[in-house]
């Protein structure tokens, strides 16, 4: 097998010879080797996969232009070629084997000419991609409609449609191991503080394993602390959201066939603002985000709280919301911990359901699963009807927080409590979300703590609570740390 | 070296030091001792807390002379000083297990009645090694944090009592003897003098002078600031003839303003939020006897050091709790004469040594 | 070091439940009632609530349990044994105490800092039965409503609010008895029996005493007026109006009304609000207690009188009161009006105020009183005055 190491020869047949081993081509039938001839001497080679390619512009941009030729020039054909022939829209000549194989994989077209130890790589890219659609788990009333797609240029271009400025680069690298994908690193160039861009650049390079082919992948290949449930990542569908992170004076990653982008660095808040946050008014916002906050600490919370007094200390409870709770376990013959936990088991498998099932089906079981399934439970006496309405309370609560990861990982915590609850009431719930929250606190996302702005305090632009109002300057956030000049 | 200090601000250090306070000084002290004669248990804290200010400005400037951040650099090579240290550790990993002892004794009898000490105890120790082997910095912010909680919730208990509090019950002052007064003043003294003494030896990570000096100050102030006031409210609420009998009396203080409102009751749920402060201001000053003795004696991690001495603590608590005359003695003493490990060596510490500029550990 | 992490949490985890029981798996006493038993020390009463299923045929209801002991958590555990729950009684609300018990101070046996430790609640109310306490617990019960917490408590709490009953915890009546600086006034209740009963001042058989009201309800049970303790001992009642009298002084009162005799014998029925806290100076062996009341006149609705001239008689007429129920209260001696809570402000040491004979200075106490009242509504005073 030839070395991907090395270089094109200058005869086109020990070329083609190569490229065919290289890919394989006794058994991958797609790999298209059109020859033709450039003038009345020159031999060339047209190479591409079929159905990454698009044939009509290798046509249009490459061979007739070629053929159109009479008189090959006494000097450098391939530069010739490159400025006054093709009229595609980007060519590059590459000598390395490693790129022109790279070119060919990505769907571009490598022209080989005999006696050039070089091939003319020509953007020919037309495989098929799904179309820009709305964004289907960031839902928004105020905010924009469009949603990343898997076609990394496509995702390229919906942030600079958003961001027009000359500074924001999309710097495109491999993501790591021999399957080669292709990233972008997306930021504001003399605004991204160095240090993050180059601890990133480090920690992708570090790379080595075919399996980065997601950005969630990539988030758990290159963070630390990849033990705790909390991701230090942001990913969201959204460009718009992105474009706002860009420039708040962070960087977004972008994958090729993930139709979601990474944003890094973030903090607490960041998981638990939602996309149209900054559309809002400033009172409206503030009170979205307090019911948010409130629904994300309860569905941690509550049930653990109330396994905690109702086994433990239940002359915690008021009169009448003990006598509900007893009058509505009369028949139970579950232990409440067990119901407690049992429900939310439920719940999880409810919203799994209704993820995996396609279309209104999926929405209609997730309203038969809460309803039915709760009332004919409740019916047969296996739970009650006060704790129902406490796992339906974290259940909303839960999808509160915006952030898809942060949900989920809201469940771990949710039954780490629960169990410490269970075994050794307030106490047990004190231990445990004590160590949890100084856990937190030792987690970093890339480099900036995770509960910034409240440990270590910074300046706020905006806190948990509190939206900010929208000022008319452009300034980032304290903790993003951005260089220079102002975002 | 793996001392795991990290960086932390000045407001982080100053909730570590006004968290440290709270726990040492709102859980760990004798009753019977302390209002055995009136009540000047204010009187003497604030006594105890301008001393332990003093000490720790001269601390302060000893380092700055040495050009060090943490106690450590008082050392330089000498081995008398070195062997100085051990006190002061002994004396934080006092100050550490006293509060523990206290929420033990209060878990163990008004709430978890039929549950055995050593039950309580798996749930302190795990939580203690597991917040020490996190390191420094996550502890200071942990303690940032939760200090606007606590001030709400001691806020909330001060408030709710505050229909109960009479200005009566202060009297008799026991100003008559003072020789008492500064008995008193002087086994309060321990209590304030910790955290101060934690910070400095965790004190790099504040990685400037004047950020870890004033991370002291406020702190102290802070945690004056609640502790005296608690202090207040419970000689308020309480006379002193009910206080010397009473085990815990600032659980009591929570419980005293319940009522059966349809609300739910927060008072064991405020007890466990202190409770939770106390350990992680145990876990702080476990932490920084560990970074002293690593420094001191030049073990490279932590890590080992402070689980044995979580582990030590943890042990330390559950055999003082023995209802023996052997351990009611050895506590009673601890209470008393706790603040000699931790005062006496720290001026022998500032004597002597030449100028000299360390950089920080890392 | 992540395994050293992980054994450490599964350590925690598994370091044994506290010995947890649902709360459904106990059956909690919402008043706790104790007096001389026939064969036993003590016979403790339990008012038991029975939840409900939640459903049309079952409805919360109460049940008083009984157990003669030697001493009251012997009670307490035959009650257990014959129970088919696990009783609680950290939610009781009330301890009711047997007036013969209160008078021989046989409370005391039981009532101190370990009472009912670790979970009854420090301001439990102490309440006095006039007579068989089982019968007052169950004169509280009803058919009609089954949230038997709401009506009681509405009924103790508004008894004490409209002044005409006292409101103490036991952490409060513990105090009194320990520290021996005042004495404790606590509710006084008991079955109606339409009886007028003298209180300890006993110028007026006023039926504001508990058992005496002239009142028939559902609820058998009535609460007003107090009993006067000397240490931890009963020494005698006070009616409605009298406890009012005693609670301006305490600070205690919010609003209330008197009944007053005008000169020319017609009834006076006067709404009082607290204007402020009352101020009391101790001077060795004499006091001043100054009230500051706002008071509405409620019937008649006008008076031949002006307003200073109503302010006076008002006044007046208090004052007289005051000094009635404090000599009432002195001879019985009790400082049931807190003189004593200022004694100890002029000692340095604890040993002073402990040798201090704070009952003897009470007895030798002599208090002016002034009442300073401030009328705000009379119809007949002129816009201009």
């Amino acid at each position: 097998m030839p070395a991907l190491s090395g270089h094109l020869k200058k005869r086109l047949d020990d070329n083609r010879r190569t490229i065919e081993t290289i890919f394989r081509s006794d058994i991958n039938t797609d790999l298209i080797c059109t020859p033709f001839r450039i003038g009345e001497d020159r031999r060339a080679l047209a190479v591409c996969l079929n159905g990454m390619a698009d044939e009509r512009k290798i046509g249009s941009a490459i061979l007739r232009p070629c053929h159109f030729v009479h008189e090959t020039p006494k000097g450098d054909l391939a530069a010739f070629l490159t400025e006054r022939v093709l009229t595609t829209a980007e060519t590059e000549r590459r000598s390395d084997l490693q790129s022109v194989t790279d070119a060919i994989s990505e769907g571009r077209t490598a022209i080989l000419i005999d006696g050039e130890a070089s091939a003319i790589l020509c953007d020919t890219r037309g495989y098929v991609s799904r179309a820009v659609e709305t964004p289907q788990n960031e839902m928004t009333i105020l905010g924009a409609k469009e949603a990343f797609t898997e076609n990394i240029r496509t995702n390229v271009t919906l942030l600079r449609r958003i961001l027009k400025r000359p500074d924001f680069v999309c710097a495109f690298r491999d993501a790591g191991g021999t399957n080669r994908t292709k990233l972008v690193l997306a930021y504001l160039d003399g605004v991204l503080q160095p240090a993050l861009l180059e601890t990133v650049r480090q920690r992708l390079d570090r790379i080595r394993t075919d399996d980065a082919l997601s950005i969630g992948r990539i988030e758990q290949l290159i963070e630390r602390d990849s033990y705790l449930p909390m991701p230090q990542m942001l990913k969201t569908e959204r460009p718009d959201r992105a474009a706002r992170a860009i420039l708040d004076g962070r960087l977004v990653l972008l994958v090729e066939g993930s139709p979601l982008a990474g944003v890094l660095p973030i903090t607490l808040s960041s998981l638990l603002e939602s996309g149209e946050d900054a559309d809002m008014r400033q009172p409206v916002g503030t009170v979205v985000r307090i019911v948010r906050v409130l629904g994300a600490g309860m569905s941690i919370g509550l049930p653990a709280y109330f396994l905690a007094l109702a086994l433990h200390h239940p002359g915690q409870l008021s009169g009448e919301i003990l006598e509900t709770v007893i009058a509505s376990r009369a028949m139970v013959f579950l232990p409440l911990s067990v119901e407690m936990i049992f429900l939310l088991a439920v719940f999880q498998l409810v919203r799994e359901a209704g993820l995996r099932v396609p279309g209104a089906i999926g929405q209609a079981i997730g309203i038969i699963g809460g309803l039915l399934l709760g009332q004919a439970a409740v019916s047969a006496n296996i739970v009650s009807t006060v704790v129902l309405i406490i796992v339906a309370l974290t259940g909303l609560g839960n999808f509160a927080i915006p952030d898809y990861s942060a949900q989920v990982a809201t469940a771990y915590y949710r039954i780490l409590l629960c169990l410490a609850a269970t075994a050794g009431g307030l106490l047990g719930l004190a231990a445990v979300g004590l160590v949890s929250l100084a856990a937190l606190c030792a987690m970093k996302s890339f480099g900036v703590p995770f509960l910034t702005p409240f440990a270590p305090v910074t300046f706020r632009r905006g806190g948990l609570l509190v939206r900010a109002r929208l000022q008319n300057r452009s300034a980032s956030s304290d903790w993003s740390n951005p260089t220079g000049r102002d975002a | 070296m793996n001392l795991r200090v990290g960086a932390f601000g000045r407001q982080e250090g100053a909730s570590a030091v006004a968290i440290c306070m709270f726990g040492g000084s709102c859980f760990a002290f004798d009753s019977a001792a302390l209002f055995s004669d009136g009540n000047a248990s204010y009187l003497t804290y604030a006594i105890a807390l301008i001393a332990s200010l003093l000490l720790f400005e001269l601390l302060c400037a000893a380092l700055n002379k040495r050009g060090g951040l943490d106690l450590s650099s008082l050392v330089g090579g000498s081995v008398v000083k070195r062997f100085l240290t051990v006190p002061l550790m002994l004396s934080l990993l006092l100050a550490a297990l006293l509060p523990m002892q206290q929420c033990l004794l209060t878990v163990t009898q008004y709430v978890f009645v039929d549950a055995k000490q050593a039950s309580v105890c798996l749930y302190l120790l795990p939580c203690l090694t597991l917040l020490c082997l996190l390191g420094a910095e996550p502890l200071v912010r942990t303690a940032r944090i939760l200090l606007p909680v606590l001030g709400i919730s001691i806020l909330i208990a001060l408030v709710s009592n505050a229909s109960q509090m009479h200005a009566y019950r202060l009297f008799p002052i026991p100003v008559g003897k003072p020789e008492k007064l500064l008995h008193e003043s002087a086994s309060a003294l321990h209590r304030t003098v910790s955290p101060l003494l934690a910070l400095l030896c965790i004190g790099d990570g504040t990685q400037r002078a004047d950020a870890q000096k004033s991370a002291g100050r406020i702190g102290a102030a802070v945690g004056a600031i609640a502790v005296l006031s608690m202090l207040l409210g419970l000689s308020c609420c309480f006379s002193y003839g009910l206080l010397r009998d009473m085990p815990s009396p600032f659980y009591r203080l929570l419980v005293e303003a319940r009522t059966d409102s349809p609300a739910l009751r927060l008072d064991r749920a405020a007890l466990f939020l202190w409770t939770a402060c106390s350990l992680l201001g145990s876990a702080i000053e476990v932490f920084a006897a560990g970074v002293l003795l690593c420094r001191t004696f030049g073990v490279r991690d932590v890590r080992p050091v402070v689980c044995a001495l979580s582990a030590l603590c943890v042990s330390a608590v559950l055999l003082l709790y023995r209802d023996s005359e052997p351990a009611a003695r050895t506590l009673s003493l601890l209470y008393r004469y706790g603040w000699i490990g931790a005062v006496v060596p720290l001026p022998l510490l500032c004597i002597g040594g030449r100028r000299k500029r360390v950089c920080a550990a890392s | 070091m992540r395994r050293i992490v992980i054994a450490l949490c599964c350590l925690l985890l598994t370091a044994g439940c506290m010995h947890s029981k649902h709360l459904d798996e106990y059956a909690y006493a919402v008043d706790i009632g104790v007096e001389r038993g026939t064969t036993m020390p003590y016979l403790v009463t339990l008012l038991v609530s029975v939840p409900g299923t939640g459903d049309e045929q079952t409805t919360a209801k109460n049940v008083a349990i009984s157990a003669e002991a030697r001493t009251f958590s012997e009670a307490i555990e035959t009650l257990n044994a014959a129970y088919p729950s696990r009783l609680s009684i950290s939610r009781a609300s009330l301890l009711l105490l047997s007036e013969s018990l209160a008078r021989e101070g046989g409370q005391s046996a039981f009532l101190d800092f370990s009472f009912g430790k670790p979970d009854l609640w420090p301001n439990l109310r102490l309440a006095v039965a006039s007579g068989s306490v089982k019968e007052t617990l169950e004169g509280w019960t009803s058919e009609t409503d089954p949230s038997l917490r709401k009506i009681k408590t509405s009924v103790g709490e508004l008894t004490a609010r409209s002044g005409l009953s006292a409101d103490i915890g036991y952490g409060a009546y513990l105090e009194c008895v320990r520290e021996g600086r005042i004495d404790a006034l606590v509710a006084y209740a008991g079955e109606n029996d339409w009886s007028l009963k003298a209180d300890l001042v006993g110028d007026d058989a006023y039926p504001y005493l508990g058992g005496s009201l002239l009142v028939s309800s559902s609820l058998k049970t009535t609460t007003a007026g107090s009993a006067v303790f000397d240490g931890d001992r009963m020494v005698g009642v006070l009616d409605g109006q009298h406890t009012m009298a005693v609670l301006l002084v305490t600070d205690a009162f919010v609003s209330g009304e008197l009944l007053f005799t005008m000169p020319d014998g017609q009834p006076l029925c006067v709404r009082l609000h607290r204007a402020r806290a009352p101020r009391i100076v101790l001077n060795g062996a004499h006091a001043t207690a100054d009230v500051y009341l706002e008071a509405d006149l409620v019937s008649p609705q006008t008076v031949d009188m002006t307003s200073d001239e109503l302010t006076a008689f008002l006044s007046s007429h208090l004052e007289q009161l005051l000094s009635r129920v404090f000599a009432a209260l002195q001879r019985v001696n009790s400082d049931a009006m807190g003189f004593g809570r200022f004694a100890a402000m002029r000692f340095t040491s604890a040993e002073a105020w402990e040798s201090f004979d704070a009952k003897a200075a009470y007895r030798a106490l002599t208090v002016d009183f002034t009442a300073h009242v401030r009328l705000s509504h009379n119809p007949r005073r002129p816009v201009l005055e």
